[in-house]
């Protein structure tokens, strides 16, 4: 197995074509199947942009630390950052049953994030920082 | 990201998007797409078929566009979405308020066209 990827980022500033294309890149690089590279981009794209949103404290941009390896059939997907205390899994989801005039923006992300992963653990830590690690394979959406 | 909208069929836009459905694809087609489906408050078909990825954000667009359809009672309908596209946008539950049709004869249909 090749050395991880790991990218670090600044709220404010997220360059999201370089990081999607340059997570992209590696798996690809890693000879990863094209739905679990499909599901890890998503799970890349989500928390990001969840952290990015709501991650501020006092309006000042932080840090974000994304780590990716490859252990098939799994991509593990490591986010750290110094933001808010924000427990991603306790966020509400958009209901699969709500018609469409009911839907509001939101929710739909982490509905993602959830039913692409295999597994899905946060923790905050004493340092203050919020750590989430995800593991993607090509599973999600039924049989691949 | 390309988007293109054809009229020809009469009491039916036609759109067909290409490209990544990321978050900067969302952002360089957001605005036209919206104008475009909107604006003529008719059903509209969406093509899929060339687009590779979408995630949450673009999921989102095809929610409010299609939420601003029904305001004048009109339907917007996805059209040949690739494998990984369609499994995702089922993944997220789209398919429970958006109709996903193989063909354009399915699609017109679904539209009421």
């Amino acid at each position: 197995m090749d050395e991880p990827l790991r990218l670090t980022l600044r709220s404010d500033a997220v360059d999201w074509p370089r990081v999607e294309e340059t997570v992209v890149r590696y798996l690809e690089s890693q000879r990863v199947p094209a739905k679990t590279t499909y599901g890890a981009r998503v799970v890349v794209e989500e928390i990001l942009m969840n952290s990015t949103r709501h991650g501020r404290v006092d309006g000042r941009p932080h840090e974000i630390r994304l780590e990716v390896r490859v252990a098939l059939p799994e991509v593990a997907l490591s986010f750290e950052d110094d933001g808010r205390e924000f427990d991603p899994r306790m966020a509400p989801e958009t209901s699969a049953t709500e018609p469409l005039e009911a839907r509001r923006p939101g929710g739909l992300g982490l509905k993602l994030v959830r039913a692409m992963a295999n597994r899905f653990d946060y923790r905050r830590d004493a340092d203050g920082k919020n750590r989430i690690e995800i593991r993607v394979s090509d599973k999600w959406g039924g049989a691949s | 990201m390309q988007l293109t909208v054809d009229d020809s069929v009469a009491g039916l836009t036609r759109v067909t998007l290409s490209g990544e459905l990321d978050i900067a694809g969302v952002a360089a087609v957001s605005d036209s797409f919206t104008s475009n489906v909107v604006t003529r408050r008719q059903s509209a078909v969406v093509d899929l078929s060339g687009v590779t990825f979408v995630a949450s954000l673009g999921m989102g667009l095809l929610v409010s566009t299609a939420k601003a359809l029904l305001r004048f009672d009109k339907r917007l309908v996805l059209l040949r979405p690739q494998s990984l596209v369609e499994s995702a946008l089922r993944a997220a539950g789209l398919d429970t308020v958006l109709p996903i049709a193989a063909d354009e004869a399915a699609a017109a249909r679904l539209a009421g066209g």
